[in-house]
């Protein structure tokens, strides 16, 4: 009879279709399973690194490294930045506060994870602790870079407001904490990152311990513990070696040819499609800017740091134009840039060079500097030199070894009071910064204060121009 | 409501009641009736001999079941209807214009029990006496010349909104009765399409050709949508393919469509070249000739030079020649190309054994050169009786489209029309309009084709081993691959300025994706007639959908100018190297459900149903959710005082309500965290991406459904559907912005409760009986109103979904489609600045004023709420004559402004009068344009839609006309009934679109890409 038949027919097939629901995904790992090597943490940790911001172009543009080309006068874009409009402010900090903390919450989805991976043996027990000392390290790198941008200068107010210390992979409404709080955090993370040796990842893409002592050599020297500072720079350059920072060595900073001098550079293998780009008006009419003409001209012969910092083009339309070199040169001479210089050993030399002369060590600031500047091929500086004078002079060494990197910004904004007060004179008329302009604070994008009832904003930056 | 509206719905109404009564006429010789023959399920009858009795005069339906019978004969004569296995029927002449039939087969000459097996097993009778479940005339969509099926639905059924997306073969925007959710977007809001019994994909859908379709069914509420599931939260289109028959013979037919697409709406009109030049010499911006040939020019730049006249009368000639050239680019870019569509079908079967075997193409061409749409396709359905107990059928069917298209997402030759100037033209080697571009650098600078290849199978059983009882199954796989391909050559624009070495010049991505979906639906169902009046149904049914998506892609660079993937540079490294990216990934849904059915007397419907349904997309703790509806039906004219009278032919009043949880368009990666690998590496190792900031506490969006309908049938040709429905979702879902400093932008959340609802009538009325020989009317009109609102939000009373809205997209008690903007004050006459009237009456001046939320009003609304159509039939002898109207109401859209030029953009070409309409200096009054000296951009008061930046996307469109003779037996019979049916028609659709939005298209919002009036010439031919 076929009633049978169908009916085992039928609920065989409700059998057969009835299996589990439990489908994995070519490429989708949920928890708990999803992150259960020390392998996937750090192809975890690896996207929290891509996700780093390149700020080299627009922080210079803000600084006094660059002057503007006819170009530049001529394009609303590039002008308005020149003159620190506060809508061109306000473009780059909206996406680079969210692009900070992009990799702050990558580097917590870590940390969490770490607890969770299974160690069997000693080595993995070795990378889940060299993972975790790097995921510091990257928060520490980040919360660094957020609180010079976002936060008032240490010496301004070290109470006042700065960014947030985000621990967590959920959504929290968290309110800033101060400058202060914020370099102690750093300075916590940074001596766990610092008490982990070992490490296997030798390439510069990754955060070593060297680019943990220069985060710390950097943040004590900003918050004024001099000796610190100089104590972490000196370790660093221990580590390295002074003969790192030869004219050979130099040249291959800007190739992909490997380099001792090198800390921590950016790694992400997509990092040629835009950067630096910007500021190329025209291929063949050329660009926005060119390297201010007194730094320009300030490069001696012989002097291995000129032939990358200016490319000199003499064009019908603008004449002779000291280029910005570097990544720039690299673009125009269409070599691949296959990696961006964040730290190097060039950086912890000067970070010592300011602790000495802040402290008052005069000699052994000017020591250092000099040594420094024999190996790159440039006179040394005046060895009379003393005080504020001796930080004006190594702080334009430092400008023409960081130009276009815009390490310069920071500078400014640190010692616009003090040391540097005297930028703006050879700015144009409407490029004269005051050094109490509430714009040296950049404004907390309306992305997080209209979502964060707890979030504060800049002095002199709309909150919201709706609610009053 | 505005006058527009009102006019429109004036139309409808006075369509709706023509109270047409035309005294009855004496008997009179020649006679001409039409009809329509269908089986028992409604199927339409080829081959059908209609007669009259003991008289020389019959024919034979044609494809559709259509026939048209001339002859001379009086009142009381027979109307016979016959066919094989059919028993035959009869009626009487009493006058009637029209006689439909539906025939029974003829199961005392079978000697048994017959099934008659549904392709689709969920269309079950029960569903349809208290759900809404409106069925498409697939007789008028086959008369609308278009190839995208979807398009071709506009208008089809009231609450089934069609909207067009863009250039010709972009995929149409479809909702049955507006958003149920608050996310816009396909995902959330796309209704189901279920092809035979099996779940096909949208993109499936837009490969079926209308020919091939019996009938497509619009589900819109929950007792309809139910035994779908949760699936089914966004409406369920059914469509049916075509059988054979049982005549015993067979049905040759051929149709073919030939015609031609024309241009369309032009929108704006754009400068001629003198005002042009005149326009660029008042805004003095050397980038342009107007200005940089005049005599202004050299007297300010050129004072000391000692040939100033001569260059002056240099450039006087100059501007003189230019003057002379007066390129339209509307009709240089737009062009009329190809309509064509040939279909070959044949039909046939005997009692046991029935089959349909169809094949055809059609090709349009768009109206920007390199946009073309193709579509082929081949079906196959077979129907076979098993014994005595059941039938078995079997469909399979393949399908192919391709797309092209010359607009990528950086640049569209559409929008040329409004950037070049009219002193331009296609030889220009330098073009003001784009500096250092020729003509050339403009066009050809990508290409993007794309192609769906569609096969799919499904075969289906019924079997009713006893009386009452019937089993049945549908199993069916559906597989396509679409394969896309972009290419930019080297020599584009584009490339040539990316600054990259000639070996890396030329991009070429391809990618091909596969998506299978398979659908197996089992149910078991009892019917039992007690004391002839009590009619119970039960039935269980259990249902499994599993898709399969495996895509893959790559992208190359340095092809050069040829779009081929061995010319890849495989040696670049950095961003240009190549790379292959790839998805793989399977969803699981299985259901199982309940329904329960009672009717009494045919009067009183009863209708309960429940379906559990689980997803593998979700964690295991929300996987399972349930939907469940109830129904009544009531039928007075059921009762036996009521029938056979001549007033009330029909009263039906139904209700529904129902509950749906759904997670449509949710996936794991809210609910927890996971992981995915990018495309992307850092240094040597690859990158695992959190892909969202996860939310544990995510639950299902509810709805509550109401819905009440009456359907009235007055004097027998009159009848009237008012259907009325009220949708509530709470815990609604939504991707909210969240504080940057979470490391993601947004995150999914139950964020409120939402009410969509609206009223939907139709009615038609056909001239019938007595009245006009030869003459036959059929009217039709329908409007459909939608409205929506934010009941609730739990978190805020607004919610901003990005960082710059300063106006929220939800409120609480607002509509979630509404245009908020500022009240237009006129343009200042000292600074030519607008001036926007506030709260209060208080003035706001651009850059000073600081905005208020109550400066802001609310102008109307995006989505148009009304929309409605006006259907027309009339035949007289052998013509035929169909129209269709479609309008859409009460909707706004901002305009985009582009053509207005500032100072800055005055190098390319401008709307027509801003010489004398834009504020150029101190003292101008009464100009509609601001002054093009400062730029927008800076001043973000400008940048909101106000009063006078935005308009009425109302638009009345003619969507379908055609005039069809049919040739009659008289003439066929010369061919001694070689021909069966044979007729011709002049076939056109969207011939013109009306409309007040006095810029772009009022449907897409887009320059330039109006839907195309296409008009042709169609052949049908039955063998």
């Amino acid at each position: 009879m076929p009633i049978r038949y169908i009916t085992i027919l039928a609920a065989a097939s409700i059998l057969a279709s009835a299996c589990s629901l439990d489908v994995d995904y070519e490429n989708q790992f949920s928890d708990p399973d999803a992150i259960s090597t020390p392998t996937a943490a750090r192809e975890l940790l690896a996207t929290a690194y891509s996700g780093i911001p390149n700020l080299e172009y627009d922080l210079s543009v803000f600084s006094d490294d660059f002057t503007p080309t006819y170009w530049a006068n001529t394009n609303p874009t590039a002008g308005n930045a020149y003159r620190w409009q506060p809508q061109s402010i306000q473009d780059v900090s909206l996406t680079a506060w969210p692009q900070y903390y992009t990799v702050i919450v990558g580097a917590n989805a870590v940390l969490e994870r770490l607890p969770g991976i299974a160690t069997d043996t000693d080595e993995d027990r070795a990378l889940i602790k060299e993972i975790e000392a790097e995921a510091k390290t990257l928060k520490a790198y980040c919360y660094f870079q957020l609180l010079r941008l976002y936060g008032p200068d240490y010496n301004d107010n070290p109470d006042a407001d700065a960014i947030v210390i985000k621990d967590k992979v959920e959504m929290q409404t968290l309110p800033r904490s101060s400058v202060r709080e914020s370099i102690n955090e750093i300075r916590r993370l940074l001596e766990d990152a610092m008490s982990v040796g070992n490490r296997s990842m030798t390439s510069t893409h990754w955060l070593s311990v060297n680019a943990a002592r220069y985060l710390a050599a950097e943040a004590e020297l900003y918050c004024g513990n001099y000796d610190e500072a100089a104590k972490h720079a000196g370790d660093i350059i221990n580590a390295i070696g002074m003969d790192a920072l030869s004219s050979d060595e130099y040249a291959d900073l800007w190739s992909d040819s490997d380099c001792a001098e090198r800390i921590f550079t950016y790694g992400d293998i997509n990092i040629a499609e835009g950067f630096y780009i910007s500021i190329v008006y025209d291929k063949d009419a050329g660009d926005f800017f060119s390297v201010n003409p007194t730094l320009a001209k300030s490069y001696e012969d012989g002097d291995c740091r000129k032939e990358w910092s200016v490319y000199p083009v003499t064009t019908s339309t603008l004449g002779y134009q000291p280029y910005m070199g570097k990544y720039n040169a690299m673009r125009k001479k269409q070599k691949t840039i296959s990696m961006i210089s964040k730290q190097r050993l060039a950086g912890a030399v000067f970070i010592q060079a300011q602790a000495y002369a802040l402290a008052n060590k005069d000699t052994d600031a000017i020591a250092i500097v000099n040594e420094y500047l024999d190996l790159r091929g440039a006179s040394g500086i005046d060895t009379n030199l003393r005080g504020t004078p001796l930080l004006q002079a190594i702080l334009t060494e430092k400008q023409k070894e960081f130009v276009g990197e815009g390490e310069r910004f920071f500078d400014l904004k640190h010692y616009r009071r003090s040391a540097l007060s005297n930028w703006t004179v050879s700015q144009a008329p409407d490029r004269r910064i005051d050094a109490d302009d509430y714009r040296w604070n950049w404004p907390i994008p309306r992305e997080e204060y209209l979502y964060n009832e707890n979030m504060t904003q800049n002095e002199g930056w709309p909150k919201n121009s709706f609610d009053e | 409501m505005n006058r527009y509206v009102i006019l429109l719905l004036a139309l409808s109404l006075l369509v709706l009641s023509i109270p047409i009564s035309i005294q009855a006429k004496e008997p009179s010789k020649e006679v001409t009736i039409t009809g329509t023959v269908t089986d028992h399920t409604g199927e339409t009858l080829p081959g059908v001999v209609v007669k009259i009795k003991n008289l020389p005069y019959g024919t034979i339906t044609d494809a559709d079941g259509f026939y048209l019978l001339r002859g001379k004969f009086a009142k009381g004569a027979k109307i016979v209807f016959s066919c094989v296995g059919m028993k035959t029927v009869e009626f009487d002449y009493f006058g009637q214009d029209q006689q439909d039939a539906a025939m029974q087969e003829n199961v005392e000459m079978l000697g048994e029990l017959v099934v008659k097996a549904e392709s689709n097993i969920n269309n079950i009778d029960i569903r349809a006496r208290s759900g809404v479940v409106e069925t498409v005339d697939m007789k008028r969509l086959n008369e609308k010349p278009m190839a995208n099926i979807g398009l071709a639905l506009q208008g089809a059924v009231p609450g089934l909104i069609v909207t067009n997306a863009g250039d010709l073969g972009s995929k149409p925007k479809i909702r049955i009765r507006g958003n149920q959710s608050l996310r816009g977007g396909d995902a959330a809001n796309e209704p189901l399409y279920v092809l035979d019994g099996k779940v096909i994909s949208a993109e499936a859908f837009m490969t079926l050709a209308p020919q091939d379709i019996r009938e497509i069914k619009i589900l819109k509420d929950a007792a309809a949508c139910a035994l779908y599931g949760i699936k089914a939260a966004n409406g369920v289109i059914e469509i049916s393919s075509k059988r054979g028959t049982k005549s015993g013979g067979v049905d040759i037919t051929y149709s073919m469509n030939m015609g031609a697409t024309f241009k369309g709406r032009r929108g704006v009109s754009v400068m001629n070249s003198s005002e042009k030049l005149e326009f660029e010499r008042l805004m003095g911006n050397p980038s342009a000739p107007g200005y940089r040939y005049s005599e202004d020019y050299y007297r300010r730049y050129e004072k000391n030079n000692p040939n100033l006249n001569a260059l002056i009368a240099a450039g006087a000639q100059k501007l003189d020649s230019l003057r002379g050239i007066n390129t339209d680019w509307f009709d240089e870019l737009m062009r009329m190309a190809f309509y064509q569509n040939h279909n070959l079908s044949m039909r046939g079967g005997n009692e046991r054994t029935s089959y349909f075997l169809s094949g055809n193409i059609s090709t349009q061409g768009g109206q920007i050169k390199g946009n073309s749409t193709l579509r082929a396709n081949l079906r196959l359905g077979i129907d076979q009786q098993i014994g005595n107990i059941g039938y078995f059928s079997f469909n399979m069917d393949g399908g192919y489209t391709d797309t092209k298209s010359p607009n990528g997402s950086e640049f569209s030759p559409a929008s040329l029309i409004y950037n070049l100037n009219p002193y331009e033209s296609k030889s220009n080697n330098k073009l003001w309009s784009y500096p250092n571009r020729r003509f050339s650098d403009l066009m050809e600078q990508y290409q993007s084709n794309s192609n769906d290849k569609r096969g799919g199978a499904s075969g289906s059983i019924n079997l009713r081993p006893f009386e009452g009882f019937e089993i049945s199954g549908v199993a069916g796989l559906d597989y396509m691959i679409s394969e896309s391909q972009q290419f930019t050559p080297a020599s584009s624009y584009s490339e040539q300025q990316s600054g990259f070495p000639a070996a890396e010049l030329g991009k070429l991505a391809k990618a091909k994706n596969t998506v299978l979906n398979y659908t197996h639906n089992i149910r078991a169902l009892y019917n039992r007639i007690f004391d002839e009046r009590h009619n119970l149904t039960f039935s269980v049914n259990h249902d499994y959908y599993l898709t399969n998506t495996d895509n893959i892609g790559f992208t190359g660079y340095g092809v050069g100018d040829h779009p081929s993937a061995a010319l890849i540079n495989q040696s670049i490294t950095g961003s240009r190297r190549p790379s292959v990216s790839s998805l793989k990934e399977k969803v699981i849904q299985l259901g199982v459900g309940a329904v329960a059915g009672y009717t009494f007397d045919n009067t009183y419907d009863l209708f309960a149903t429940y379906k559990l349904d689980g997803s593998s997309i979700l964690p295991s703790e929300k996987r399972w959710n349930s939907a469940w509806a109830t129904g009544l039906g009531w039928t007075p004219t059921s009762y036996a005082f009521l029938k056979n009278n001549g007033v009330l032919s029909r009263l039906n009043i139904k209700g529904s309500y129902g509950k749906t949880a759904s997670l449509a368009g949710v996936s794991a990666a809210q609910t927890i965290a996971t992981f995915s690998y990018l495309e992307n590496a850092y240094d040597v190792m690859r990158m695992l991406q959190l892909l969202a900031l996860y939310n544990t506490d995510l639950k299902p969006e509810h709805t509550t459904s109401i819905d009440a309908g009456v359907q009235i049938g007055l004097f027998k040709h009159f009848n009237v559907d008012l259907q009325w429905y009220r949708h509530q979702t709470a815990d609604a879902l939504l991707d909210v912005p969240v504080a940057a400093s979470n490391g993601f932008g947004m995150m999914k959340r139950n964020i409120g409760v939402l009410r969509n609802e609206g009223i939907e009538l139709s009615g038609s009325y056909s001239l019938m009986g007595e009245e006009i020989p030869d003459f036959r009317l059929r009217v039709g009109a329908s409007v459909a109103y939608n409205r929506n609102k934010v009941v609730d939000l739990y978190y805020a009373d607004k919610i901003y979904t990005s960082d710059n809205a300063l106006i929220p997209d939800f409120q609480v008690g607002k509509a979630y489609d509404m245009l908020y903007g500022l009240r237009w004050g006129g343009i200042n006459a000292v600074t030519g600045l607008p001036v926007f009237i506030g709260k209060d009456n208080r003035e706001i001046e651009p850059g000073k004023t600081k905005l208020t939320r109550d400066d802001f009003i609310e102008i109307g609304h995006m989505t148009p709420p009304y929309t409605g159509t006006v259907n027309l039939s009339i035949g007289y002898k052998e013509f035929e004559l169909d129209a269709d109207f479609y309008w859409v109401a009460g909707g706004y859209r901002q305009y985009s402004y582009q053509y207005v030029r500032d100072r800055d953009n005055v190098n390319k070409n401008a709307i027509a009068g801003l010489v004398t309409d834009m504020w150029l200096q101190v003292g101008d009054t009464g100009k509609k344009y601001a002054s093009p000296f400062y730029s927008s951009a800076a001043i973000e008061t400008l940048n909101y839609a106000n009063t006078h930046n935005t308009g009425k996307s109302d638009y009345l469109r003619m969507s379908m006309l055609s005039l069809r003779y049919r040739f009659p037996e008289r003439i066929l019979a010369k061919t001694h009934n070689k021909i069966k049916y044979a007729s011709v028609a002049i076939q056109a659709s969207n011939l013109f679109t009306i409309t007040p939005y006095n810029e772009s298209d009022p449907e897409t919002g887009q320059m330039g890409a109006a839907i195309q009036p296409v008009v042709t010439l169609n052949l049908s031919v039955t063998f």
